[in-house]
């Protein structure tokens, strides 16, 4: 009993030390702050290759020079960012270009992963007001933090080399209140599909055109959903299911062009036997081809990417940015647009933007809105060109400035930006998704046919869409 | 003033030795539940503060009719969640307890730390077990199925398995608390009163329903309490386990709360749904408490 | 010597299974943790573990938050431990012993919020902590930390027990209150202190819901937060994933084989006095 009261007191008066000698007790800093030069960031799971060295870091001026006097630091919340992966290194070899030519700002990335969970870390964040001066984040959550004043307007600050270079249809985009532009738009993320090459030889089928047509889609699929002699299962394609993206909506909204949320006179736009149709054509991959893993619907994002780079799926739809993570794998994969139904060519996708919180100090403000400028700029592919850790550069999609050059495999996406559908700009754009996913998640699992899902929702989808 | 310092004088310790809870209690819990009251009436934004709905009782209204009755789904999820978990610990515990109660002391403790010892992870790392166990291509259980020849389940993926999984998993966690009290109430129970039965020719199984059982009534009674408010309260099973929600089929009450809270930051509906999780709680405790009362000694 | 009966065999058959049952989920994960993996785990499920500390490594060096994480829920852990060891028992002494006018309203307070739920108090926790800037602190976490008066309750009835002849004596001898509390309650609450110790920072250490709303940024997480947060970003390497949840159950679980006695000791307290 008496060693016990010693061990409590000594606890106790170790507390009330540490707590007396630290300021608010938050910890140490992270190991490895992106100034160190240059780093070795292990990645995931692969060994650590060695990095050549990036391109000289001395003060350039230009854009990259802030002109703000700002002293302090600036916290930047990057979509998809883990400390090493394909979404960070871009980041970090911009962040260290920034710094270097802006020795009193100290830049602090945090990551958020790529679905509801990491959207409501977001959303958090910014309703604190603490922790976050930019953001990047795709265009269709932007409508909610505008509507509850957590974002600052732009146009203050774009220059007038900034208004002739951004592309004007997506800074569009960015106009959702008083005809304000409320973020810097970076680049245009449409849909691909992902044919992985070495499972279709494992499975000796040759690739299939790429304009390929639906019927050409399934039977590629089908032939490449086989079991190995060791017994693991491979599936010709899965896509990720969450309230938070839209990754496989392009394979169904496909079959007609009226089929998008918003219809016409603002009804339920997927509430039309045309959707019906395309739904069910979609489930039926999982349902009547057997070409998708038992848990699709439900399964997480890293199931998916995972599963494609161990060569577990043939096929899986994704957006622009796990291409530089493939690459950097060394898979080897091909890019291929959404396959044509009825003649239909669509993809669907977003713009990504960074944007930047409202911040009371004007000098501070300045600052987040040079280097929201710097970020979204041709310089900067120049700074962070392909390398070993970057395997495209900066821009993991096509810019959203005429200036901006990107690299393989992203070019082969630009040929799908003409058919680009983007989600609409609503406010409750979240909670629609949220009343839409469970229901999608059945119509995959086969529990409900699709016209009886879309009608259950219609009413109360439709008061959502028309929020403003 | 004489009568100030002599006030002082005779309590003014009690209340210094209070201070420090009592403030930190009425500042971190008791102004909160009251607040949370308003707030349910209420359409409260972190930017513009709270504004009165009308009608007033409104966020209540949506709070059941949003999303297409989630919540309802939620309630019935929850119900069907507790009444297995609840039942299940309660007669795991009471059966292991009294099958352990008359080993040696040495046993006794050995058993009661085994099942304890689970109980000291955070939830979080059960449900990630779990939820491996459970998965679809490399868990234990389809490991177990296809070694006696049956198709493997989608356990955490299946609409309709998919909350029974999740139970299943609560069922299959050894009750420690309930063994270590049950224990306990065991010990109190005097030996003469086994020794008169014997005498008048009662079997091991009716001393045990006729004497044991009644008599360690209050710690059912406590039990079943403890466990129903915690598992009307489950959440981090769920979010580890099927973070997908699998088309809404393992909503509970609190990731509801969590979902319009802290996601939608609808803070109105969701101090609603709170409240109306505090009701059910209340509720059931005090039924509980008159259906085991008859004769409980305290 | 007793007869070996069905009965018997049947009662020990049962206990054995439920203990293995009980064990089992976390002897897998720490099969699994021990066996290097570092893309998918095998069809054939892994029982016996390797002994190898490769996920180990791979995962201190690929997740540079993770002692961040520890650091973080000793941090939290011992500031609400030490809170309420001293204060709760200063308090439970006083509700016990002391008469004082309003005494019984305020323990009834206490007494009635102990049945609400403690997620209705999370939004304005919440809003409260973000006008005080502490949201992404730790202090977000320990000051609500401290409201919790479930010590208050055990204390009282422990001190209720103790005879009150020994705090008159020591008066008697010329001891101050705080003397009093100091040299005799206090040295006679220790079995409850050390329960009340015990399950504060068991149950900090393991909370979930509220730092997950309260921090944002990952490096200010504490461990489970962080280790729940994992299954997100290791996309292929679950070796990472086991040994990051076996080394955060770890702690809990040596402290409990450590201390056993006091916890099971602390159930009992807490339940049966009231």
């Amino acid at each position: 009993m008496k060693r016990l009261t010693i061990l409590l007191v000594l606890l106790a008066l170790v507390t009330l030390g540490v707590l007396a000698c630290a300021p608010a007790p938050t910890p140490a800093p992270t190991a490895a702050p992106p100034t160190k030069a240059p780093e070795v960031k292990p990645p995931s799971a692969t060994a650590t290759p060695t990095q050549p060295p990036l391109p000289p870091r001395t003060a350039k001026g230009g854009i990259r020079k802030s002109t703000s006097g700002y002293k302090g630091t600036l916290n930047l919340w990057v979509l998809g960012y883990t400390p090493g992966n394909a979404f960070a290194n871009p980041f970090d070899n911009a962040i260290a270009q920034f710094m270097a030519d802006n020795p009193d700002i100290k830049v602090e990335i945090t990551g958020y992963p790529p679905n509801d969970e990491g959207f409501t870390k977001l959303t958090t964040a910014l309703q604190s007001g603490q922790g976050i001066d930019l953001l990047r984040l795709p265009s269709d959550r932007l409508p909610q933090y505008v509507r509850d004043d957590l974002v600052e307007p732009i146009d203050a600050y774009l220059t007038d080399a900034d208004k002739a270079d951004i592309l004007p249809n997506v800074l569009e985009v960015t106009r959702l209140k008083d005809g304000k532009a409320y973020a810097w738009p970076l680049w245009v993320v449409p849909m691909g599909i992902y044919v992985n090459k070495d499972v279709f030889a494992e499975a000796n089928v040759p690739l299939p055109p790429k304009n390929w047509t639906w019927e050409q889609f399934v039977d590629a699929a089908k032939k490449t959903t086989f079991k190995r002699p060791n017994g693991e299962q491979v599936y010709g394609f899965s896509g990720f299911v969450d309230p938070g993206v839209i990754n496989t909506w392009g394979l169904w909204m496909i079959e007609d062009p009226s089929v998008r949320p918003i219809g016409k006179d603002g009804t339920f736009g997927f509430n039309s036997p045309a959707a019906y149709k395309g739904l069910q054509r979609f489930a039926d991959l999982a349902l009547v081809h057997k070409v998708t893993p038992p848990d699709f619907g439900a399964q997480k994002d890293s199931d998916v990417k995972g599963g494609f780079q161990n060569k577990q799926f043939a096929m899986i739809v994704d957006a622009t940015g796990p291409a530089a993570a493939f690459k950097g794998a060394n898979v080897n994969f091909e890019i291929y647009p959404h396959p044509t139904v009825n003649g239909n060519r669509l993809t669907v996708g977003a713009v990504g933007l960074i944007a930047v919180a409202k911040i009371k100090d004007s000098v501070k403000r300045q600052a987040a809105m040079d280097l929201a400028r710097y970020l979204t700029s041709g310089e900067v592919q120049e700074d962070v060109p392909p390398g070993s850790n970057v395997p495209t550069g900066f821009y993991l999609a096509p810019g959203a400035r005429k200036s901006v050059k990107v690299v393989d495999p992203l070019d082969k996406f630009i040929p799908m930006l003409p058919d680009m559908w983007v989600t609409p700009l609503v406010p409750e754009w979240a909670k629609f998704t949220r009343l839409f996913h469970p229901e999608y998640q059945n119509i995959l699992f086969g529990k409900i046919k699709p016209e009886e899902a879309m009608k259950k929702i219609a009413p109360e989808a439709e008061k959502l869409l028309q929020s403003k | 003033m004489r009568a100030i310092r002599n006030f002082i004088r005779k309590y003014g310790w009690a209340y210094a030795f209070i201070l420090p809870s009592m403030t930190t209690f009425i500042v971190f819990t008791l102004i909160p539940v009251v607040w949370a009251f308003i707030i349910s009436f209420q359409k409260y934004s972190l930017v513009r503060g709270g504004q009165w709905v009308d009608p007033i009782y409104a966020n209540y209204v949506t709070a059941f009719t949003m999303l297409n009755g989630i919540f309802v789904t939620a309630i019935r999820n929850t119900l069907f969640y507790t009444v297995f978990t609840v039942t299940t610990n309660i007669l795991v515990g009471l059966i292991l307890a009294s099958l352990i109660q008359p080993l040696s002391h040495r046993w006794r403790t050995f058993f009661r730390a085994a099942y304890y010892l689970p109980a000291v992870t955070s939830a979080i790392i059960i449900g990630m077990t779990w939820a491996y166990i459970f998965n679809g291509q490399w868990g234990f259980a389809n490991y177990l199925l296809r070694l006696f020849g049956f198709a493997p389940l989608r356990w955490l993926s299946d609409p309709d398995i998919a909350l029974g999984s999740v139970t299943l998993s609560a069922m299959l966690t050894i009750p420690a608390t309930a063994v270590v009290l049950y224990s306990a109430a065991m010990n109190g129970i005097p030996n003469e009163f086994y020794e008169a039965a014997e005498i008048d020719g009662a079997n091991a199984l009716q001393r045990w329903w006729y004497i044991t059982v009644p008599l360690i009534k209050s710690t059912t009674l406590y039990l079943v309490v403890l466990y129903t408010i915690a598992s009307f309260e489950v959440f981090e099973r769920i979010y580890v386990m099927v973070p997908s929600g699998v088309a809404n089929s393992t909503q509970t009450i609190v990731t509801q709360i969590y979902n319009n809270g802290f996601k939608d930051f609808d803070f109105g509906v969701a101090s609603a749904q709170a409240f109306v999780l505090f009701v059910m709680i209340a509720t059931v405790a005090v039924f509980q408490f008159r259906a085991l009362q008859s004769d409980v000694e305290y | 010597m007793k007869k070996l009966t069905l009965g018997k065999v049947l009662a020990w058959f049962f206990l054995i299974f439920t203990t293995v049952v009980a064990l089992f989920p976390m002897y897998w994960l720490f099969a699994n943790a021990f066996t290097p993996i570092t893309a998918i785990p095998p069809l054939t499920p892994i029982l016996v573990p390797a002994f190898k500390l490769d996920n180990f490594e791979r995962l201190l060096v690929n997740n540079k938050h993770y002692l961040n994480w520890m650091i973080n829920s000793l941090i939290v852990g011992l500031a609400v431990t030490a809170w309420h060891v001293f204060f709760d028992t200063l308090a439970g002494y006083a509700f016990a012993k002391k008469r004082f006018p309003l005494r019984n309203v305020f323990f009834w307070m206490i007494l009635s919020t102990m049945m609400i739920p403690i997620h209705v108090t999370f939004i304005p926790l919440y809003i409260i902590n973000r006008s005080l800037g502490l949201i992404d602190t730790l202090w977000a976490l320990i000051l609500p930390g401290t409201a919790n008066v479930f010590g208050i309750f055990l204390m009282r009835q422990y001190i209720q027990t103790l005879p009150s002849e020994l705090e008159d004596a020591a008066r008697i001898d010329g001891c101050s209150e705080l003397g009093v509390f100091r040299h005799v309650i206090m040295p006679l609450s220790m079995p409850a202190v050390a329960a009340l110790a015990i399950f504060t920072f068991v149950r900090n250490w393991n909370d979930f819901l509220w730092p997950v709303i309260a921090l944002n940024k990952p490096q200010n997480y504490t461990l489970t937060v962080g280790v729940a947060n994992m299954q997100g970003e290791f996309l292929t390497d679950w070796g990472i994933i086991f040994s990051g949840a076996a080394l955060a159950a770890l702690p809990m679980i040596i402290f409990f084989l450590i201390f056993q006695k006091y916890f099971l000791e602390g159930v009992r307290m807490g339940a049966l006095k009231g």
